[in-house]
């Protein structure tokens, strides 16, 4: 017989539209929630893994008494300034199991500015032993920054070659680093250690809010671990060394986050379950109701030689045209609805994003796809089973 | 007449001597032993620490004077009491072992916290949490850090008492239960529990430079040196079998000569769930706890050197039963574990 069952499903499906746009609705509306749930999280764990690599320290001291200030500053960007003494420098170096120190002064534009007025912050390095901008530096720029050179994050919204003032020193913009996901690097200003001196020396006398910084103070001491000591290790040895600090292993601020994410996640996932397995009793609900109705057609077509695979795969096939489209619909307002709540999610959560790269975008998207087919099969797998199973005389005298 | 008292007296004679054999306060052989004095803090499951003096050997069988309570882990409260939480409490588990410094216990909790009991005051600090799930609490060679060992991750957390910060936190395997060092203090010695092995570590640079292993050792748990710093007794309760299955080997004390780091000896200990070790001044007498995983647990006074056991002290049931307590936490026995003593003290201290 030559049925082509393709053909006919989707005829079926345009016989009825309306109903056949809620099914595909319904798919919408789960593959949406789920795959823009996942991409969410994904897209956060990604940021955190380049931030911390971007970040090159195992461990950040800072002062005790501003700990959260450190982490929301790491985090979420939040430009803070807080200040110890740079003998804590020295002090870290001589604790067990520190390979390399380098220290960093943070520090909070003005709230006001004749003529850049853009929410930044103002990271200092040494640029002789810093391992966080210094590789970015050789790898990128060539040279070290000298002078009143300054490199800038991916969201400070100035082009290589400007000129920006801060506490009434220009700086020139030498570069522009690549996006991270975390505010620390996309809205940080680098510039060297000595230009950050300079800077908060001369602005007494050129800004109108001056900062007061004395080349004895610093903001935070990065940390890289010896080969064999855990990064939990060394900070509880930088703790019980030197008073007056908190060590923070990187890790412990992933995990932090990690295990936040988690809590979310189980959230995202229970209430997907439950969208999709309402979905999934909808849709059954909806093709046993297909079957149901048209079982005098389909005992004709059975009574004119179509074969139970062919009534079989005829269900299967309208579930599938419906589930495709539906999931591609999903694919595209889940990241629509991304798109435009990201915002407000992550001014909510503090927690950095950037999306997963390509690759693992597609391995999303197909999942998804797949993800729908799978949704659409399932809801129908036993009513078509149950038509294939009908006997032809009786399904058209039923249907009649 | 005569013949009816003289019955009656052996009838009297044996009851006693039935009593004596079957009562929890077992005294298996009482000749020769060492006069000891000191008062004993065993920490169990329950939160609280059992007080027995050793002068005397009394079990305790004195809710208020016989135990100092740290946590309600075991109490028979429900709900909020007081405005604590107490199945919250419970859930975070009793305590473990304890360091006795000065007037001052240092007890680890089972949820990795470390509080502080002055044996004056009866004063209590707040529960600084540093680790997971503490095992022993050791005071360390030069007397400056406790040494808890972490169930639950396998690390040694080295404590700064006077700070009450963590120092160092040692990797060592996957779950640790005792330490104790050489004296030269060259080497550390850690009981892995489920892993049956003895770690001997550098105590320089705090690596595991040789493992010590045989095959009826399956689930350790605390150890001691000996007071001349010859042997290690290891104790082997072995509830356990590799892979957590039922144990099938025989509780033991595996002693282990520091010289050569060989096993030397395996003290068998049937029915003896032995958990910790303490040896007096004089290194004659080891003092034992031991789980039945009854309805009791046990102190054991053993001879050092012949290895006879010379008493057994009921340390929970004796208190328990005296108040009609029944043990609902783990399988309805209680757990003792970790000892310490104050050698030389008379008197048990004030509870509060």
């Amino acid at each position: 017989m030559g049925l082509n069952i393709v053909s006919v499903a989707i005829k079926n499906i345009r016989r009825k539209v309306i109903r056949s746009i809620l099914l595909l609705l319904a798919v919408t509306v789960v593959t949406g929630t789920i795959f823009s749930a996942t991409l969410f999280i994904s897209s956060m764990r990604n940021a955190l893994r380049i931030g911390t690599y971007r970040l090159g320290a195992d461990v950040l001291v800072v002062p005790e008494k501003y700990e959260s200030q450190a982490r929301s500053a790491l985090l979420s960007g939040k430009p803070e300034s807080f200040y110890m003494s740079r003998a804590v420098l020295g002090e870290v170096r001589k604790v067990e199991g520190v390979k390399s120190a380098s220290a960093q002064l943070f520090i909070k534009p003005a709230s006001f500015s004749c003529c850049f007025n853009v929410n930044t912050f103002l990271v200092a390095f040494n640029p002789k032993n810093d391992f966080t901008v210094a590789p970015w530096l050789a790898n990128h720029l060539g040279k070290p920054l000298t002078g009143n050179e300054i490199i800038v994050g991916r969201l400070v919204p100035v082009a290589v070659g400007d000129t920006i003032p801060f506490y009434g020193t220009s700086f020139k913009v030498m570069g522009t680093m690549e996006s991270t996901g975390m505010n620390f690097f996309d809205r940080s200003v680098f510039m060297t250690m000595d230009a950050a001196y300079n800077m908060a020396a001369q602005s007494k006398e050129r800004a109108m809010q001056p900062i007061s910084i004395n080349r004895n103070q610093i903001s935070a001491v990065l940390v890289k671990d010896e080969e064999g000591y855990s990064p939990d290790r060394v900070s509880i040895k930088i703790e019980n060394a030197i008073p007056g600090v908190k060590a923070i292993a990187s890790d412990k601020v992933i995990s932090t986050v990690r295990k936040q994410l988690a809590g979310l996640l189980k959230g995202i996932v229970a209430a997907s379950f439950i969208i999709w397995v309402l979905a999934l009793l909808m849709m059954g609900f909806a093709f046993y109701m297909i079957v149901n109705e048209r079982q005098r057609e389909l005992g004709l077509m059975m009574a004119m030689g179509a074969k139970r695979r062919h009534i079989f795969g005829l269900i299967m096939n309208e579930a599938i045209w419906i589930s495709l489209p539906g999931g591609m619909l999903g694919l595209v307002t889940g990241s629509a609805l991304l798109y435009f709540f990201k915002g407000l999610l992550l001014h909510s959560m503090r927690l950095p994003y950037l999306l997963p790269r390509a690759s693992t975008l597609a391995e999303l998207v197909a999942g998804a796809v797949v993800f729908s087919l799978l949704t659409g099969m399932l809801s129908s797998l036993i009513p078509a089973a149950m038509a294939s199973r009908m006997e032809p005389y009786e399904a058209v005298r039923k249907g009649e | 007449m005569k013949k009816v008292l003289l019955v009656m007296a052996a009838l009297a004679l044996l009851a006693g001597g039935y009593y004596l054999s079957s009562s929890h306060t077992d005294s298996v052989q009482a000749a020769g032993r060492e006069n000891l004095s000191g008062i004993a803090f065993i920490a169990g499951h329950g939160g609280h620490l059992a007080m027995i003096n050793l002068a005397t050997l009394k079990p305790p069988t004195d809710i208020q004077n016989d135990r100092i309570v740290i946590t309600e882990a075991g109490s028979e409260m429900e709900g909020t009491v007081a405005g604590i939480h107490i199945e919250a409490v419970k859930r975070q588990g009793g305590i473990h072992g304890s360091a006795l410094i000065g007037k001052d216990l240092y007890v680890g909790l089972l949820d990795g916290s470390v509080v502080k009991y002055n044996l004056d005051t009866g004063a209590e600090s707040r529960q600084y949490k540093i680790g997971n799930k503490f095992c022993d609490a050791v005071i360390g060679p030069g007397g400056k850090h406790i040494y808890f060992e972490d169930m639950a991750d396998g690390h040694v957390y080295e404590f700064d008492y006077k700070t009450m910060k963590l120092a160092d936190k040692i990797p060592v395997g996957a779950s640790v239960c005792g330490i104790q060092w050489t004296k030269n203090r060259k080497y550390a010695y850690v009981s892995g529990m489920p892993d049956g092995t003895v770690y001997v570590l550098d105590w320089k640079t705090k690596k595991v430079v040789q493992k010590i292993h045989d095959g009826t050792m399956t689930f350790l748990h605390q150890i001691r040196m000996t007071p001349d710093g010859k042997q290690l007794w290891v104790t082997c309760a072995n509830e356990f079998d590799p892979g957590l299955k039922p144990g099938t080997h025989t509780p033991e004390i595996i002693v282990i000569d520091t010289a050569t780091n060989k096993i030397v000896d395996h003290i068998k200990m049937p029915g003896m769930f032995v958990h910790d070790v303490v040896f007096s001044p004089s290194g004659k007498t080891a003092l034992i706890t031991a789980r039945t995983y009854k309805n009791d647990s046990e102190l054991i006074l053993m001879d050092a050197a012949t290895h006879v056991i010379e008493k057994k002290v009921s340390t929970c049931y004796s208190c328990h039963g005296a108040y009609g307590i029944r043990v609902r936490m783990d399988n309805g026995s209680p757990l003792l574990c970790g000892m310490t003593v104050a050698w030389g003290m008379k008197h048990k201290p004030k509870t509060f």
